[in-house]
Parts: structure tokens; C-alpha cells; sequence
């Protein structure tokens, strides 16, 4: 995590570029897709106009784009959360067992009858917030003091037993149900409607809005625990809320959306390398990276093998290690 | 800013007390040094005068307020620390780190006001930093580490700096520049320092105040002439040495070799 | 033609105690003239054997042989994707019937390896549904009943595709909602499809069962759309695309909700799903001059 970024310009020149690409991000989203509904009907849509290619963006196409953004944003910012508290490049949201608790709820949910939407959106939500629960207690030591190393092997080991679990479970699921479930282990938006986005919004701005107001305290307790506590910071409180409110909004939009891997890990990663480390800048910067990569993936995973759709989570894993790898190798001459 | 500590008693368990009945006293403005053999429970003390540790028994007081009364930034206004622990790797240049240390002083989300950056110019300054303050962390020297870390305790501007072994792993040229650099801070910018420290001899050149710990304890107390004994050294070390004293009061020690 | 083949087969079956054969998938070996402990891997082929009146014979099937109603009271020995090998070694059956497009290879090799004979159909389409049913009626020795039906079957399907029609409708049949999975070319619900004299909007699609997007359903805009959704409600299929009452299907009542077992199993009851699909597309016509 070292390294120079490479735009140094101040927030109030890059947050606005961000909302622009973040704008164009969504109204591909809206205006693109495996029908031929195109721009053309989207701004028909804005004259009241009522028709199929209408219904088709509304209906369909605009819950995805909102859920994407939002989970985006709350996979993106989280994962800067993770990556500062465990000082760990490889921490993301998913990783005090959120997914596998989601995927278990959701899986386990189907295994015995559960298959409306709504009931596997809750068993997920609860499963996934059951994990997160579990792993903060195993990971508090005296005095409230959150061990940041037992939570990182807390949640790798539960993920793994999680692991285990859902192929246990898809092994004895009925083969017609595991069609929906298994789409849904992939990443998967195209059940979203639009009560489900409008639902996540609040939660998730406002979380992110939270985040990015601890920058600072979080830039301190990523120097040292020792260092920010002497400084002042309550340190095991906002750790306490950190975790908590960056596992929160991953579990929601992962009830929602299934597993949609690289985001959290990835987005922090790239931003980090453009913006800087400082979280001040990075969060808000890199929830906003994170929101239009993952409009953009999903657009791709409805485009690319029409009129078959992919599961999103294939497309930011493919889309993203490339993209990583090429941020990398251009560092590869810096001391 | 006067810090005291009455019958002090700390342990990490049930198992014995590392802290068994510490009393001591730091007037404002002391140049004082914190010595003893391993083990005797020196940086654990220094944790529990700053506030990172509660002491199972006994009370702080600054000022004549108790420690565990004052929260987290009126303590960091009180009293400022260096560590060994920084993460190294953190992507941050000298000057955000130095910037860290007011946060006691900046609002929740970090905006740096101009008297913040006025403080940092001169804590950067006071250390020797400032032409280094662009360079990142993860660039720097040893030495320069502990400056800059020195750097960030002096702009979080409260009178007591604590620092817990900062000559440890540098060579003489650096052990001299921090040492000067903290009696700098004392003499000119009136800053209490206590500093837990190994170096005997160099120590004694520097610091006016000892306390010299053994098991748990303050064995001796005082100023460096009085508390400098070849006695002393015999109880709380169980080494022999000679002791020269010359005109200026400065005190040099030689080990005996058999 | 038909008839000679008859007698030639009664004559075979009453003086042959036992005899060579070659299933689908080129696999020969000997087997009893009128096996009598018989076991089946898939729902179709249970249907088939009870079709051709040789129902008593079977000792065990597949999980969701479910017609008919008496299939249901035998033994279950595993599902069609993953058969239990030792169950059905444990009824020493004479002869084992598996199908290609659901038993996978290595079961169907385990039970070879262990002794077992199997017999496995590869049906690919209606009229290849309507020859594997013809085999495994001769395989067991049913008598003429299965010939007889599958005959009727055939006669029935050919009258279908007799039946004027101009331009064929298109149809998609979905067989999962939430996301959609449909049909392309080479299976048996496309072929199923243009028998009824309709047109599969996946019939170019190359692969065989894909997920695709409702968007593309919704501007591709079928005249019929098929629900034979396997798990779920029913009722709640039915109002799934109420929310673009601009399709065709939609504004027709064509969003029809029809059993799943009579458009994927290729079995005898293929039949009555070609005629669910072609009633709905008479009823339509009817409806228009």
C-alpha cells in the first residue's frame, strides 16, 4: 500500500469528474441492454410516453442500475474500511463471513421451502448478520478490545465451514430449485425490483455518508492503534462501529444481489493507486469508483452473450483481475 | 503540567502483578529518564501514565484530576506518546503524519485548520523534518522515523511527551540527534519529557531526573548525580561499575570487566 | 410392414430365452428374453414401461417417477443426476434402463462394472421419444400394447403437424422465472414446440437450456409464452409478465401455465403436450377469423 497517487488533484476537482463518469456509468446502464430499448426511449420515457421499450427500462432495467450502484458503494467503501482496520490487502466486506452466511441463509432458505424472494432476501439478511455477530464475539478480548487478528481468522474459517455447508446443501437441494440459488451464489441482479433499491438506499448512502466522515480516525488507527489512541481517538469504540457498519451494508446488498466478488477488494485497491491513502479522499472516492464499476459490469453481463445473461459476479471477477493487474504492472519500475 | 501516580498496581491476568505499587511524581518541565532491567515493567508503567492501559489499583493524576476521569482528547491535550509500532508501510508522507497528531485539536472528520498547519510547520521544523515532510513513511531512515514521530507527538502540542525506548536500534549519530533533539524540546520549548530508555551513559548526559524501576517498583528516585550509584546499579542490575563524576556533574559509567 | 415386424418379435420373444441387444448409445450386450426385475433411472422411462403395460415389472425408479399413480409406490433409488449406485445393485435387477441425457456417464459405467446390465435410451427429440418407447417395449417384452400405442402416438403427432397453419407463431416455454431458463435448439421442448406448429424464439440459441434476460423476452414479444415452471406457485407464474401488458401474450392471454412434466419428459405423455401447445395456439386462431 505504498506509492504515490497518481491524480493528486484536491477532492473538489475529483468527487465531480467521479459524478460524471458515475452519471454516464448509470444511463449506459439504463439506455443498454439485450433488447434494443436504447437512448432514444429513455428520453422518450421523461415525455410520459407508455410502451414496451418503456416498461422494459423502468420495470427492468432501472432497479438493477440503482442496486448496483448501491451495492457498489457500500462494497467499495466497506472494503477501504476492511483494508485500513486489518492493515491486510486482501480484506474485503465479505471477509468476517458476511457471504457465506448470506449464501447459507439463502441456500438453507430453499432447502426447506423457502423460495419466495422475500424470504430469501430476510434468511440471507440473518444469516449473513448471525456470521458477523459471531465472528465479533469470538474476536473480543478484555475490555471490549477487538482483536483484529482472530477477527481476520474467525471469518476465513467460518467462510470455509460456510463453504463446506453450501455444497452440502446444493447437493441435497431438489435439482429445479437449484437453478434460481445457483444463479444467485454468482452474483445475480436481474431479480431486483424496484421497492428492493429504493429499500437499500437510505441504509447504504447513509452508512457510506458515515464512512467517509471517519476517514480520518480511520487513516490514525491504520498507523497504529497505539499512535491514534494516544492522539485521542477512542479507538475500540470506532472499531466497534466501523465493523459493524461496513458488514451491515455489505449484508444487506448481498441479500439482495448473491455474491458479487472483487468489488470490495478490488475498487479500494485501484482508487488507492489513483486518489492516495489517505480515507478522507479515498472512501467517498472510491465508493463512487466502486458504484459505476459495477453499473458498468452489470451492463456487460447482460450485453455480452445476449440474449443470454451471466451472473455479474462472473463479469466483475473477469473484468476486474485484468484491470488490477494492469494497475500493478505499471508500478513495477517504482522503488 | 504536574503528573503523579499514587500506588499504582497493574496486572495483565490473574497471573502477578507487572505494576506492584508504583509511586511517582513528574513536575512540569522535568527532563526525566525511566530505566531498569528487563522486564521490571517500564513500558508497561509509561502505558499507564499515558492512558493506553487502566491500572487495576491506585490513580493518575494530572493536575490533580484522575486520568481515568478525563476522556480520550482532553488526555491527548495532557499528554503526548511515542511508540515502537507504527505501521511502516502506511502510505502516508511525514507531514500527514505530523498532521495526525492534532487530532486532539481538529474536528471529528479531520479538516486542518490554519493554526494546525501552523503547529505542524513548527513541530516539523523543531525536529528537522521539514525538508523531508513530502517524503512517505515508508521512505524513511530509522532515525528519521523517530523524528517524524517525534514530530507528530510535538504538534499535538500538550506539555508531557512520553516515549518508550526512542534511541533503540540507532546508531550513535541518531541516538545523539533525538537525544538532543528531546533536550531541545525540554530547555527551549518547555515540554516535560519522560523517556524509557537502556543507554545508561548516554543517558546521564542528557536527563536530569531518573527513575530507575525494579520489579514492579520505583527503587530510586532523583536526580541523575544522586541516583547514579555503583550500589544502585549493583541491587537493580546485579552489575558492577565504576562511577566518575566530573566538575560538570556529568556522570560517566564504566562497566568491570572481569 | 408393421405387422410382419410383430410377429416377428412374438416369435423371437416366446422361443429366445435370451438374447443380444444394442442400446441407443451403440452398447451391446445379452440380456433375458422377458426380464422381470427391472430398474429405471428417469421419470420418462417408468412412464414408458407402465405405458406399454409392463409396469409390474419394475422393482425400483428414479426419484420423481411420479405417473403413473402406482409408480409412485415403488422403491426410490436416487434422482437423475445422481442414481444410487448400491440401492439398485441391491435389487439385482435383470435389467437396469437408463437415459443418456440425465444419468451421467459414470453411473450408468458403475453399474456396468458391477455386473449389472443397462440399457441406456438417448431420445433427442418427439419422434426419437416415440422410438426409445418402441424399444423399451420390445426390450422387456411387453407385448404388442406398447407397439400398438406408440403407433397411436405417432398417428396423433403426424395430425398435428397436418393441421393448416400459416406463419408459425412464436413461443418460448420457460422452464424457471427468477432467472429465466428457456429452450434452444436440440432439446426436446423445442422440437415439441414446432410439432405444435410454433416457433421457439431460442431456436438458434446454441445452448441447450440457457438463462436469458427477461428484457429480451419482454421486446422479443412472443404470441405464447409457456410457463412449465418446476417448484413454485403456479398462480404467481401466471401474473409474471402482468407488468408489461404491452406484449402480445399479455394483452391476448396467451401467458399459459402448463405442466412441466408434459413438455421435458420424453416419455408417452409428450403427446398431450403437444396438444396443450396445440390447443392454445387453436384456441387463438378461433378467436381471430
Amino acid at each position: 500500500m505504498s506509492g504515490r497517487a497518481i491524480f493528486n488533484k484536491p477532492l473538489t476537482r475529483i468527487i465531480p469528474a467521479l459524478l460524471v463518469m458515475l452519471g454516464l456509468a448509470f444511463i449506459l446502464s439504463l439506455a443498454v441492454g439485450s433488447s434494443s430499448a436504447g437512448l432514444s426511449d429513455l428520453l422518450a420515457l421523461s415525455g410520459g410516453a407508455s410502451s414496451t421499450a418503456g416498461g422494459i427500462i423502468l420495470e427492468l432495467r432501472l432497479p438493477r442500475a440503482l442496486m448496483a450502484l448501491f451495492a457498489g458503494i457500500a462494497l467499495a467503501s466497506g472494503g477501504c474500511v476492511y483494508q485500513a482496520l486489518l492493515r491486510n490487502p486482501l480484506a474485503e466486506p465479505y471477509i468476517l463471513g458476511v457471504s457465506g452466511g448470506a449464501a447459507v441463509g439463502a441456500i438453507f432458505g430453499a432447502l426447506v421451502g423457502l423460495h419466495s424472494r422475500p424470504a430469501t432476501v430476510a434468511m440471507s439478511f440473518v444469516f449473513a448478520m448471525l456470521a458477523m455477530i459471531f465472528v465479533m464475539r469470538v474476536a473480543r478480548r478484555r475490555n471490549y478490545f477487538l482483536d483484529s487478528n482472530i477477527l481476520i481468522l474467525a471469518g476465513v474459517v467460518l467462510n470455509t465451514l460456510f463453504s463446506a455447508l453450501i455444497v452440502l446443501f446444493l447437493s441435497l437441494i431438489r435439482d429445479p430449485q437449484s437453478q434460481t440459488v445457483f444463479f444467485w451464489l454468482m452474483g445475480d441482479l436481474s431479480s431486483v425490483t424496484l421497492a428492493e433499491a429504493m429499500a437499500v438506499a437510505f441504509p447504504v448512502l447513509s452508512v457510506s455518508a458515515v464512512l467517509c466522515l471517519y476517514g480520518f480516525r480511520l487513516n490514525l488507527i491504520h498507523l497504529g492503534e497505539d499512535a491514534a489512541k494516544q492522539a485521542g481517538i477512542t479507538v475500540e469504540k470506532d472499531k466497534w462501529i466501523l465493523f459493524a457498519l461496513a458488514s451491515l451494508a455489505a449484508a444487506l446488498t448481498v441479500s439482495f444481489t448473491g455474491i458479487i466478488g472483487f468489488v470490495g477488494l478490488l475498487v479500494p485497491h485501484a482508487a488507492r493507486r489513483l486518489f492516495g491513502a489517505d480515507n478522507r479522499r479515498l472512501i467517498p472516492t472510491a465508493a463512487l469508483c466502486g458504484g459505476a464499476f459495477l453499473l458498468f459490469c452489470d451492463t456487460l453481463a447482460r450485453v455480452v452473450a445476449s440474449p443470454v445473461e451471466l451472473p455479474t459476479g462472473v463479469i466483475t471477477a473477469a473484468f476486474g483481475v485484468p484491470f488490477f493487474l494492469i494497475l500493478l504492472w505499471r508500478e513495477r519500475n517504482a522503488p | 503540567m504536574r503528573l503523579e501516580a499514587r500506588n499504582l498496581k497493574f496486572s495483565y491476568g490473574a497471573e502477578t502483578p507487572i505494576i506492584n505499587g508504583v509511586d511517582m511524581l513528574l513536575e512540569p518541565g522535568s527532563m526525566a529518564a525511566l530505566l531498569g532491567p528487563n522486564g521490571s515493567g517500564k513500558s508497561t508503567l509509561l502505558r499507564l501514565l499515558c492512558g493506553l492501559l487502566t491500572p487495576s489499583n491506585g490513580e493518575i493524576l494530572i493536575d490533580g484530576r484522575n486520568l481515568a476521569t478525563i476522556n480520550a482528547r482532553e488526555r491527548a491535550l495532557c499528554i503526548a506518546s511515542v511508540f515502537p509500532g507504527i505501521y511502516r508501510q502506511a502510505a502516508y508522507t511525514v507531514r500527514e503524519l505530523a498532521m495526525m497528531g492534532r487530532a486532539a485539536h481538529m474536528p471529528f472528520w479531520g479538516a486542518s485548520s490554519k493554526d494546525d498547519e501552523k503547529q505542524v510547520d513548527f513541530a516539523l521544523e523543531a525536529t528537522g523534518m521539514r525538508p523531508l515532510e513530502k517524503r512517505l513513511i515508508s521512505e524513511l531512515s530509522s532515525g528519521e522515523m523517530q523524528r517524524a514521530q517525534i514530530a507528530m507527538a510535538l504538534a499535538q502540542d500538550a506539555p508531557i511527551i512520553m516515549l518508550d525506548e526512542p534511541t533503540a536500534f540507532l546508531d550513535l549519530k541518531h541516538q545523539m540527534e533525538i537525544l538532543t533533539l528531546l533536550r531541545d524540546l525540554n530547555r527551549e520549548h518547555g515540554r516535560s519529557i519522560l523517556c524509557v530508555s537502556h543507554d545508561l551513559n548516554l543517558l546521564s548526559k542528557f536527563f536530569k531526573l531518573l527513575f530507575i524501576m525494579k520489579s514492579g517498583k520505583i527503587h530510586t528516585q532523583g536526580r541523575v548525580c544522586d541516583v547514579l550509584t555503583t550500589q544502585t546499579m549493583l541491587d537493580v542490575f546485579g552489575v558492577e561499575v565504576a562511577i566518575e563524576k566530573d566538575n560538570a556533574g556529568l556522570v560517566r559509567i564504566d562497566v568491570m570487566v572481569k | 410392414m408393421p405387422l410382419f415386424l410383430l410377429v416377428w418379435l412374438f416369435a423371437s420373444a416366446v422361443y429366445a430365452q435370451e438374447r443380444t441387444v444394442v442400446d441407443e448409445l451403440g452398447y451391446s450386450f445379452t440380456v433375458k428374453a422377458f426380464p422381470k426385475r427391472v430398474v429405471s433411472l428417469a421419470p420418462e422411462i417408468t412412464e414408458m414401461i407402465f405405458a406399454g403395460g409392463c409396469g409390474n415389472r419394475l422393482v425400483a425408479a428414479s426419484e420423481y417417477s411420479d405417473f403413473p399413480e402406482a409408480a409412485r409406490k415403488l422403491p426410490q433409488v436416487g434422482s437423475y443426476a445422481r442414481p444410487d449406485i448400491e440401492k439398485i445393485a441391491s435389487y439385482a435387477p435383470d435389467l437396469v434402463i437408463g437415459s443418456a441425457s440425465g444419468n451421467p456417464e459414470r453411473s450408468i459405467a458403475r453399474l456396468r462394472e458391477l455386473g449389472l446390465n443397462v440399457y441406456v435410451i438417448f431420445p433427442r427429440d418427439v419422434k426419437g421419444a416415440l422410438d426409445s418407447f418402441r424399444s423399451v417395449s420390445e426390450l422387456l417384452g411387453c407385448g404388442e400394447h406398447g407397439f400398438r400405442l406408440a403407433n397411436a402416438l405417432d398417428a396423433r403427432f403426424e395430425s398435428c403437424k397436418a393441421l393448416p397453419v400459416e406463419k408459425s407463431p412464436e413461443a418460448i416455454i420457460l422452464f424457471n422465472l427468477d432467472p429465466p431458463i428457456s429452450s434452444g435448439a436440440d432439446t426436446l421442448s423445442d422440437d415439441l414446440l414446432s410439432w405444435a406448429g410454433l416457433s421457439n424464439i431460442l431456436h438458434d440459441s446454441s445452448i441447450r437450456y440457457p438463462t436469458i434476460s427477461l428484457e429480451w423476452i419482454v421486446s422479443e414479444d412472443p404470441e405464447f409464452i409457456f410457463l412449465a415452471i418446476q417448484s413454485g406457485d403456479n398462480n404467481a407464474s401466471a401474473a409474471f409478465f402482468d407488468r408489461f401488458p404491452n406484449m402480445q401474450a399479455v394483452r391476448k392471454k396467451q401467458v399459459i401455465v402448463v405442466d412441466p412434466d408434459l413438455v421435458s419428459r420424453a416419455g408417452p405423455r409428450l403427446v398431450q403436450g403437444a396438444i396443450v401447445l396445440r390447443e392454445a395456439l387453436v384456441k387463438a386462431r378461433g378467436k381471430m377469423p
